[in-house]
């Protein structure tokens, strides 16, 4: 049984007869322990599908099961427990530490509101916690605003492993820092999870990234998943034109030549069709007519197109 | 930029707040004026001992005519002196209980509206503008005239009527910060609504109700001594509005038994609002820079 799994998921927001599907037939599963990378360009729905997940929205349709538990539509009194065993890292290391609360308070409350630890007992898995992430005691009763960028993620991510979840999201974790800093949370992630071996669901836009941590990588695309593979499969034998076009991009210093990119959008999406098929070089008749759905291209290898691994110029020959 | 200054300021670090307060002039002059009327109304009793509205000398007895009665005496030989630093009890206290009441009721219904929005948005925001609708001092009027008009009932009754103000405030504040990561990240966390109004968003939301509530104090204490001076508060209390009441028939032989006490009204609500000057710009981060 895979720790969490996401069956047709739907989040709609808006109007019922104009919705915008943020999240649109999404399916995924996570085994214990495993890095599932999730790329995808900005307002692809990555974030929506965390929040969904973590059930800080309200699905549309589709089922979430957690730890063998149907979560979906679960009332916050019931979802309370389950709190504690999936935990979120958040983009903006600024936005997301309450700006009057000691470091010390911040990683306590987890602690007091679970029932978990008070006192002295808590005091030192908090120390303990802090150590863990890098930082020294005398970090605790300090304010947030006096930390970096960095050191603020380190305390992000001490709060969201504090409760010892087997699930944590990372939400673009990196993408507001530095790229030296970048490494040295990559790393402290790695490290964590060989220590405290929780699962990861990784949001990220930066595929290089991605691959570096991720034993899986799901890309998505307009609210839905068109490849999933294991992360060196996805990056050797990429078979989506997206997933190709979003390797392509990649400024590579020992390829001597332009990145492959996308060609701008060429009209509307068709409304039945593909949804990639207004940028895709490989668009056929079929495409506008009928949407791919993510099928089996080999083991392990799931891919949502008509025409998987087929290069453009091989279609245009 | 905005970003760094925002947060900086934004900080508890109450000390940096407290140095700039104590930097400006004008929120220090606000703090001695304070001071005194402070100090009169605590020591009350012993500056000036027995009741303020015996008879102790012949009346209209000018400032300075007699030592014994530096600021005169009124109609009925009563000591004005007396009664200003006895009637400072009657405006700091009603204007300090009207403020804590309307500072509950604003504080709880702006953070209710402004977290869950919605439903409770809507009918929150209605008895708002039920309260607001009428002028704010007809409504005092009829409820001290409803109930006994002492000094506990006109408080409540200044309170009843100004906490829209913060409510409005309140909500705003928390409509703006429920949206922030910390919040969300409280909320994946699994803390309870309670936890989160009062322990997460509520502190952060505090700076501009704490300036709001100096210049609530002003103006409670204007309505207070409004109210007096049309003879509907506490009968039995000197209060600078009911001497005025009373001075306002001698205005033209007695000029200063209406002019000491709104003297004393004056400086006082500037003060407050001096005060409230100087902890805004305290504790405004975009003046944060302007160290």
């Amino acid at each position: 049984m895979p720790l969490l799994s996401v069956e047709d998921l739907h989040v709609h927001y808006g109007s019922a007869h104009a919705p915008v599907r943020a999240v649109d037939g999404v399916s995924l599963a996570l085994d214990a322990g495993e890095t599932l990378g999730l790329v995808g360009e900005s307002g692809c729905g990555k974030s929506t599908l965390s929040h969904a997940i973590l059930r800080l929205g309200r699905p549309t349709s589709g089922r979430i099961v957690f730890e063998g538990q149907d979560i979906t539509t679960q009332s916050r009194r019931k979802l309370a427990p389950v709190r504690s065993g999936m935990q979120m890292i958040f983009q903006d290391p600024y936005a997301s530490l309450n700006p009057r609360q000691t470091i010390r308070k911040i990683l306590t409350a987890p602690l007091h509101v679970h029932g978990i630890a008070r006192g002295r007992e808590a005091a030192e898995i908090v120390t303990g916690m802090a150590e863990a992430v890098g930082l020294g005691p005398d970090a605790l009763d300090r304010f947030p605003h006096e930390f970096s960028g960095g050191q603020r993620q380190r305390i992000g991510i001490a709060r969201a492993l504090i409760l010892k979840p087997r699930l944590v999201i990372c939400d673009e974790p990196v993408s507001a820092l530095d790229l030296s800093i970048q490494a040295q949370i990559l790393n402290l992630l790695r490290r964590l999870q060989a220590e405290r071996g929780p699962a990861y669901l990784f949001i990220s836009h930066d595929l290089s990234v991605v691959r570096y941590i991720s034993d899986r990588i799901a890309v998505m695309y307009l609210g839905r998943i068109v490849e999933m593979a294991p992360a060196h499969r996805l990056w050797q034998d990429p078979l989506h034109p997206y997933t190709r076009a979003l390797i392509g991009a990649i400024p590579d210093a020992t390829r001597r030549r332009a990145p492959d990119l996308l060609p701008p959008e060429t009209g509307g999406r068709p409304a039945a069709g593909c949804r990639f098929a207004n940028r895709c070089p490989l668009a056929s008749a079929r495409c506008l007519t009928e949407d791919p759905a993510l099928h089996r291209a080999s083991h392990g290898h799931q891919v949502a197109c008509h025409h998987p691994g087929t290069s453009a110029a091989a279609a245009v020959a | 930029m905005t970003d760094m200054t925002t947060t900086t300021a934004m900080a508890p670090a109450g000390s940096r707040a407290l140095r700039l307060f104590l930097r400006n002039p004008n929120a220090v002059a606000g703090m001695l004026i304070l001071a005194t009327v402070l100090f009169a109304a605590i020591f009350a009793d012993l500056l000036a001992p027995g009741d303020p509205l015996t008879m102790v000398a012949q009346p209209f007895l000018w400032p300075g005519q007699n030592p014994a009665y530096p600021l005169g005496t009124d109609m009925m030989g009563r000591d004005v002196l007396a009664g200003i630093i006895h009637g400072s009890r009657v405006s700091l206290a009603v204007g300090l209980a009207a403020t804590a009441t309307s500072l509950l009721i604003g504080t709880l219904v702006g953070a209710i509206t402004g977290y869950y929005g919605g439903w409770i948005d809507r009918v929150g925001m209605n008895l708002v503008e039920i309260v607001q609708t009428p002028p704010n001092f007809l409504l005092l009027v009829v409820i001290v005239a409803i109930w006994q008009p002492n000094l506990p009932t006109v408080a409540i009754g200044i309170g009843a009527v100004s906490w829209p103000t913060l409510a409005r405030l309140v909500r705003g504040e928390f409509r703006a910060i429920r949206g922030k990561e910390f919040v969300t990240a409280a909320h994946s966390l699994g803390f309870s609504d309670a936890r989160i109004i009062f322990r997460e968003v509520l502190p952060n939301a505090l700076p501009p109700v704490v300036v709001t509530s100096s210049v609530l104090v002003a103006t409670a204490i204007l309505m207070e001594s409004a109210l007096s001076f049309l003879g509907l508060s506490d009968p039995n209390r000197v209060s600078w509005g009911s001497m005025i009441g009373e001075g306002r028939e001698m205005l033209r032989t007695a000029w200063y038994l209406a002019a000491v006490p709104g003297l004393c009204i004056f400086s006082t609500v500037l003060a407050f609002n001096l005060i409230g000057d100087g902890l805004n710009d305290a504790m405004n981060p975009r003046l944060a820079g302007r160290e």
